[in-house]
């Protein structure tokens, strides 16, 4: 054999070899990776209950070294809550005459002083102007020693440049006041307003703590050690400049505890809590945030407060606060998880994620979003990832179907059929079961979701306009009534083409579709052709560059012209500034269809309102399809849900009266009306006094409460419960249908294709759709 | 052994999961019954696939063909040329931008509102002599494909111009030269020398002309959506849409048969000695 | 007489010169002009970056169906603002974060595509052995698959190996992905067998003789597979989309927001930032890794 030969055959047994190797290590990891982990949960972590606060507008938190806390913000007195919970508020009366018109940037110190930067109000434009020639928007300081006197700080200093302004004060244990500006840190003497620079920083310093005579100030760049004694940088820590780095999504809070003979640091973030025993090398994680409050991105940490060793507050952004305990019957990980999919943050899943977390410790709630932010991920990508998940068999255990094809998740047997978990509630008869029956789908005559809330389609407007609108072609004639009296200005409220799509396809879309499943074209291009009309006769009074003015304007208080949200603007408080205003009844709590309130009746009103020439009318909006009504946050549950019961749970609190009117009762009163008939009542009751006092309307006399209620008149209520009743065509967002119809309904509204050439490339394309 | 590191990373990240696909394409969607070749005659019985198919076939009997040609032709012109890196680095720049803006410029272009329309419009209103210019609606009529055809060019000549030139240099130049001396002109150069010398990186770039073919997709789908004018529906389209529609088992079958076809083309080119 | 001669040589050498220089610039020319106009669209990129939301609205609006008439764009703003890049660089820390996880996963997948690829393509191309020709068409339809189908069992491998929403669920199928393999291999099929013979009958082994002569030869694939890995990765959007969960792993690719109106300016300010260190990158890397490329095939 030659040379050549013989190495290539021992090549050949090396590749064999090494093949095989390879093969079984493969195999070897796939096993490993399949194995499961049995094994026995050890007990005790932390657990969180929130704290009620003694009332609203705070926005700063100052823990006391005594157990106790001072609350304050722009719009609350300083507010002192003792260990043994003593609340007691330092009415001030001088701040209302001193010129402050927004404050910002509080410090507080353990005995009460004070300190706060904030801007000056101007009552005229050449003030202004005067102020903003100096080129110095500085804030303007007061600080308020323990007594309650106030003194104005004026402070000066070589470092305190124009333009600096000062946040994160601290009151050091010194007695001294530490606070940082965008790039450095300063030292301010209270009675003098001298103002010195200790070191610069890069960003804007969030917060401090002192430990002994080193001052730690940290931001999500870097942990800055000062020694206050000596007056100089120390070293950088390594352990605690890493945290920093690899906790940048939300703030990081502080606190020091004595240990024993050492100090030890507490760390608050999204991530958890944890501690650093000052001066070692290691931060340990002592509570996992994923199942604490900690953990939620609705809120941020502004605070953290050391009760005893085994117990924390945390003040969070948004007012609120949690006390965090160990609890040791508490199973240290959670055996079960519960995975909760939506397309789109939904607000009431996250709370109601929340109450679940509560009333089951012993589960993980994972919520998990498909768009999240301002990225590049869009609608399909994000569908396309969840569809990963479940081919891959990692099925969520529920899903919520908004802005998704429910039927087809149904047809590849992705949902459950959720038939016999409802016939309880149809028994008792507590939602209104002819919108569960509108979920019914045609095809195998099954429901596999059901909506929390709707929202009903409403016309409102003049008399004379809206009258007898009954169906699209009554719209359009109410139209031409409104243009030939008013020839100027908009008829209905849609400065883009999208808008008009928004209000019209969903009392349409349910009926193009015909009994066998194809597409209704006669039905679709009537709808192109009275779309058309509107929008021709909407821009007769308006003209090109007045609709663009509009548009502009809209998109520079940062809405998007092309994807503009549902109730961005449909909300039907601007009857007057249209004719007839058409648009979804999703909100009962200011005065429904709001007939009865007046301009003046508004200390921040609404400054479109015209005087109306005729008696107000308004009704449910018909458009070519029955009794349409719009569903929100469509539960639906998976047939291969790893954790069938509890996503039944889960689904029972969500139709729970708790979690409908609770989550108005949190103060969130957009999306929708609730379907169960007893949570609708209690929230329309005008003597529901906690529902009154969370929003700051009401019809008595609650202290704090400024604003009058306009509830609904008893005509109204009627209307709505008789709407309600007769619901039962249900539209649903997210389908090809009308992604189709919409694309190509820009170009009919556009002049480039008549309404039948329209509804002719719609059915093209829907065939290639059906054929695939 | 130089071959084994990078060939057992293959197996686990490409050739296990082309087994999965394949095995997933004898069973049913959803519920994983084995259907046999049910999948298989559903793709090939489908009308979207049949148009699919037919499209991208044309995209690709016009766009290979073009692309490769226009590159080399330029790729022929720089290798000489002192300015050779900075003109191909130009030229390379569209592939550094991220998709979604390229097809925002795009879109300013050709959109039915977009600036070459308004240009012509300009162009044969100012001058009376000329047709009176109506404005194209280039993405929804018979224009699609060329639009797709010259964004792709867009995109890829730089691409392939750097590839040729790899080619190019491969080449060894005493020869050239020896030929330059002896007399040959550039067509004879051209003919005996070069185009000889390049037929491997002919099978190279054509491949790889396919590949961007494929990758073209996302922007096609950002222009024009899910459902675009009929010419431009290409099996991208189709695959995407169906994975929506969780219908892996089609997709499935669909790649199967893809890379059958392919790998046939493979060997057969491969046999012809063509590289 | 002769030196009417030499004037004749002299004219006719003048001659094939000038016309030689003439196709030089004719050359030139249509390859600059191919480059202009292959840069052209991209102008607007920069011009859009500086312009305020409301110009960018009122140029974007008949595109986006708002409104009649034409777009025009102007390459020069006619009220430039930093606005958008002020939003980038200074309101959005993420962006530098994103920027360096960009950064490093390019640099991760090069790096390990060259350790990995460069042999595979050295044996497919250097090496006769049985199943040669099956195992490279394996090679090339792996490379044709599109990602969509790809998607779900990658990562299942992805899943089973706990790597899903680690950076390494990019890194590791892109360093063994086997379009590198590919376009090295062409380079490498173009040296001599000659060469390799001659230095295999001089007692060279095989790595010996990988690292003196195929690298040093194979240099404008290796080249070129890594100017084009690297436009590809940089702007790799699929992948991170679909195994990277967590935002803070996003690469910059993925940060660039939904193109609507209000976001163009935003966008193109992003694009811009996308664009400039890739260039700077681009043309530092391109001299470097040919001086790497020289410097390995001198040492070994």
């Amino acid at each position: 054999m030659s040379p050549g030969g013989k190495i290539r055959e021992k090549r050949k047994n090396i590749r064999r070899g090494f093949l095989r190797t390879v093969t079984v290590m493969i195999c070897a990891v796939l096993l490993f990776a399949c194995g499961s982990e049995e094994e026995e949960i050890p007990m005790g972590r932390y657990a969180d209950r929130e704290v009620k606060l003694p009332g609203a507008g705070y926005e700063y938190m100052h823990p006391c070294a005594d157990g106790g806390y001072y609350l304050f913000g722009n719009d609350a007195d300083l507010t002192h809550v003792a260990a043994d919970g003593t609340v007691s508020r330092d009415k001030w009366g001088w701040e209302n005459s001193a010129n402050i018109h927004v404050k910002f940037s509080y410090g507080v110190s353990d005995n009460g002083a004070v300190i706060f930067g904030y801007t000056p109000m101007f009552y005229s434009d050449e003030e202004y102007e005067a102020y903003a020639a100096e080129g110095d928007n500085r804030y303007l300081y007061y600080y308020v020693d323990e007594g309650g006197e106030q003194h104005p700080l004026a402070l000066y200093g070589a470092d305190y440049q124009k333009a600096t302004n000062l946040e994160t004060f601290a009151f050091a244990p010194d007695g001294r006041i530490y606070a940082a500006s965008d790039s450095c840190v300063y030292r301010i003497n209270a009675e003098s307003g001298e103002t010195e620079s200790l070191f610069a920083t890069t960003g804007q310093i969030r917060e401090f703590a002192f430990v002994d005579d080193t001052m730690l100030a940290l931001n999500a760049e870097q942990a800055y050690l000062y020694d206050m004694a000596g007056e100089k940088m120390l070293s950088d820590n390594g352990v605690l400049n890493e945290f920093a780095k690899s906790h940048q999504s939300g703030r990081i809070v502080l606190a020091v505890a004595d240990g024993d003979g050492t100090k030890v640091l507490y760390l608050a973030c999204r991530t958890g809590l944890y501690r650093y025993v000052w001066g070692g090398s290691i931060i340990e994680q002592i509570a996992d945030g994923q199942m604490l409050a900690l953990g939620d991105s609705q809120y941020n940490p502004y605070a953290l407060q050391i009760l005893d060793q085994e117990q924390f507050r945390v003040y969070f952004s948004g007012n609120y606060m949690v006390e965090m305990y160990y609890d040791e019957t508490l199973p240290m990980r959670p055996a079960k998880e519960l995975t909760v999919y939506s397309l789109e943050e939904n607000g009431r899943i996250r709370y109601a994620g929340r109450l679940f977390q509560k009333e089951h410790p012993d589960v993980l709630v994972t919520y998990e979003t498909g768009m999240d932010g301002d990225n590049a991920v869009n609608r399909e990508d994000a569908l396309k990832n969840l569809n990963t998940r479940i081919l891959a068999g990692e099925v969520p255990d529920v899903i919520i179907m908004d802005d998704m094809d429910m039927e087809q998740y149904a047809d590849k047997g992705v949902l459950r059929e959720l038939d016999a978990l409802l016939a309880p509630y149809e028994e008792e008869g507590v939602l209104y079961q002819n919108i569960v029956e509108g979920m019914r789908m045609t095809g195998e005559n099954k429901i596999y979701g059901v909506p929390m809330t709707v929202e009903l389609p409403l016309y409102l407007g003049e008399r004379k306009y809206v009258d007898d609108i009954q169906g699209l072609d009554g719209i359009v004639a109410g139209a031409e009534r409104a243009r030939a009296e008013h020839p100027e200005g908009p008829l209905i409220d849609t400065p883009c083409q999208e808008d008009l799509f928004n209000l019209l396809i969903p009392v349409c879309l349910p009926a193009w579709t015909k009994e066998d499943g194809t597409l209704d074209t006669d039905r679709l291009t009537a709808f192109y052709q009275s779309a058309a009309r509107l929008w021709e006769l909407d821009s007769e009074g308006l003209g090109e560059e007045k609709r663009r003015k509009w548009q502009q304007d809209l998109a520079e208080e940062g809405s998007d012209l092309t994807n503009i949200m549902f109730g961005q603007y449909e909300d039907i408080y601007n009857i007057g500034e249209t004719w007839i205003a058409l648009g979804y009844l999703k909100n009962t709590w200011y005065g429904m269809t709001n007939l009865h309130t007046r301009m003046e009746n508004y200390r921040n009103g609404y400054s479109y309102y015209k005087k109306l020439e005729d008696e107000p009318a308004y009704g449910r909006m018909m458009g070519q399809a029955g009794n349409v009504y719009r569903a929100g946050t469509i539960v639906g549950l998976c047939e291969k849900a790893k954790e069938p019961e509890l996503g039944e749970s889960f689904m029972e609190l969500l139709l729970s009266d708790t979690m409908m009117q609770k989550w108005w009762l949190e103060g969130h009163f957009e999306g929708g009306i609730p379907i169960r008939k007893d949570s609708l009542a209690a929230i329309l009751d005008i003597n529901n006094r906690a529902f009154a006092e969370v929003k700051g309307w009401t019809a008595g006399d609650i202290d704090g409460i400024y604003k009058e209620a306009f509830w609904p008149t008893e005509e109204e209520l009627q209307w709505l419960s008789d709407a309600m009743e007769e619901s039962d065509c249900c539209y649903r967002a997210g389908t090809l249908l009308e992604e189709n119809v919409r694309e190509t309904g820009a170009r009919v509204l556009a002049g480039e294709l008549s309404p039948e050439e329209g509804a002719g490339e719609v059915e093209r394309k829907m065939a290639i759709a059906m054929e695939e | 052994m130089f071959l084994l590191p990078g060939f057992s990373g293959v197996m686990l990240f490409y050739l296990l999961p082309f087994f999965e696909v394949a095995r997933r394409s004898f069973l049913k969607a959803g519920n994983n019954t084995f259907v046999g070749v049910d999948n298989y005659s559903a793709v090939l019985e489908n009308g979207a696939f049949v148009l699919a198919l037919r499209n991208t076939l044309l995209y690709m009997a016009v766009g290979v063909p073009l692309l490769m040609g226009i590159s080399l032709l330029l790729s022929l012109l720089l290798r000489n040329l002192a300015l050779r890196r900075r003109l191909v680095s130009a030229m390379l720049l569209p592939m550094a931008v991220p998709a979604a803006v390229m097809v925002l410029t795009l879109q300013i272009l050709i959109d039915r509102q977009g600036v070459i329309n308004g240009v012509l419009t300009n162009v044969s209103e100012k001058m009376a002599a000329l047709p009176v210019f109506a404005a194209i609606d280039y993405l929804n009529t018979e224009w699609a494909l060329v639009v797709v055809v010259c964004s792709f060019l867009w995109k890829n000549t730089g691409y392939m111009v750097i590839l040729w030139l790899a080619g190019l240099a491969a080449l060894p130049k005493e020869v050239e030269e020896a030929a330059q001396v002896d007399g040959a002109g550039r067509w004879q150069r051209w003919h005996y020398i070069i185009r000889p010398g390049l037929s491997g990186s002919f099978f190279t770039i054509g491949m790889l002309s396919v590949l961007q073919i494929f990758k073209s997709y996302r922007e096609v789908w950002m222009v024009a959506g899910s459902y675009p004018q009929e010419h431009i529906y290409f099996l991208q389209h189709l695959l995407q849409n169906w994975y929506l529609k969780l219908e892996f088992d089609r997709m499935a079958a669909l790649t199967v048969l893809l890379s059958l076809v392919l790998l046939l083309v493979c060997l057969l080119l491969q046999h012809e000695k063509r590289f | 007489m002769g030196s009417r001669l030499t004037v004749f040589a002299w004219a006719a050498k003048a001659y094939g010169r000038w016309r030689k220089r003439k196709m030089t610039w004719l050359a030139v020319g249509i390859c600059a002009a191919a480059a202009a106009l292959i840069c052209a669209p991209l102008l607007m990129i920069p011009g859009g970056a500086l312009m305020d939301s409301a110009e960018v609205h009122r140029i974007l609006a008949p595109v986006m169906g708002e409104g009649k008439g034409f777009a025009v764009w102007h390459l020069i703003p006619l009220y430039p603002t930093l606005d958008h890049f002020y939003r980038l660089l200074v309101e959005s820390p993420a962006f530098y974060q994103l920027f360096w996880n960009t950064v490093g996963m390019t640099a991760a997948i090069l790096a390990g595509q060259l350790a990995v690829g460069l042999p595979s393509a050295w044996a497919f191309a250097a090496f006769r052995f049985r199943g040669r020709h099956f195992l490279f068409g394996l090679y090339v339809v792996l490379m044709l698959l599109p990602f969509q189908v790809m998607l779900l069992p990658q990562y299942i491998v992805l899943q089973k190996l706990h790597l899903y929403n680690h950076a390494a669920a990019v890194i590791l199928p892109a360093i063994f992905s086997t379009f590198p393999v590919f376009i090295m291999y062409r380079g490498f099929t173009q040296i001599d067998a000659e060469v390799t013979e001659a230095a295999r009958l001089d007692g060279a082994g095989e790595m010996q003789i990988f690292f003196y002569v195929g690298l040093p030869l194979g240099k404008t694939g290796i080249q070129a597979a890594v100017v084009l890995g690297f436009l590809e990765y940089w702007n790799l959007v699929e992948q991170p989309m679909a195994f990277l969960e967590e935002q803070a792993r996003w690469p910059l690719s993925l940060y660039l927001p939904q193109i609507t109106v209000s976001q163009a300016g935003f966008a193109f300010a992003v694009s811009v930032m996308v664009l400039v260190p890739a260039l700077f990158v681009f043309a530092l890397g391109q001299d470097a890794l040919e001086e790497g490329i020289a410097y390995i095939g001198v040492k070994t």
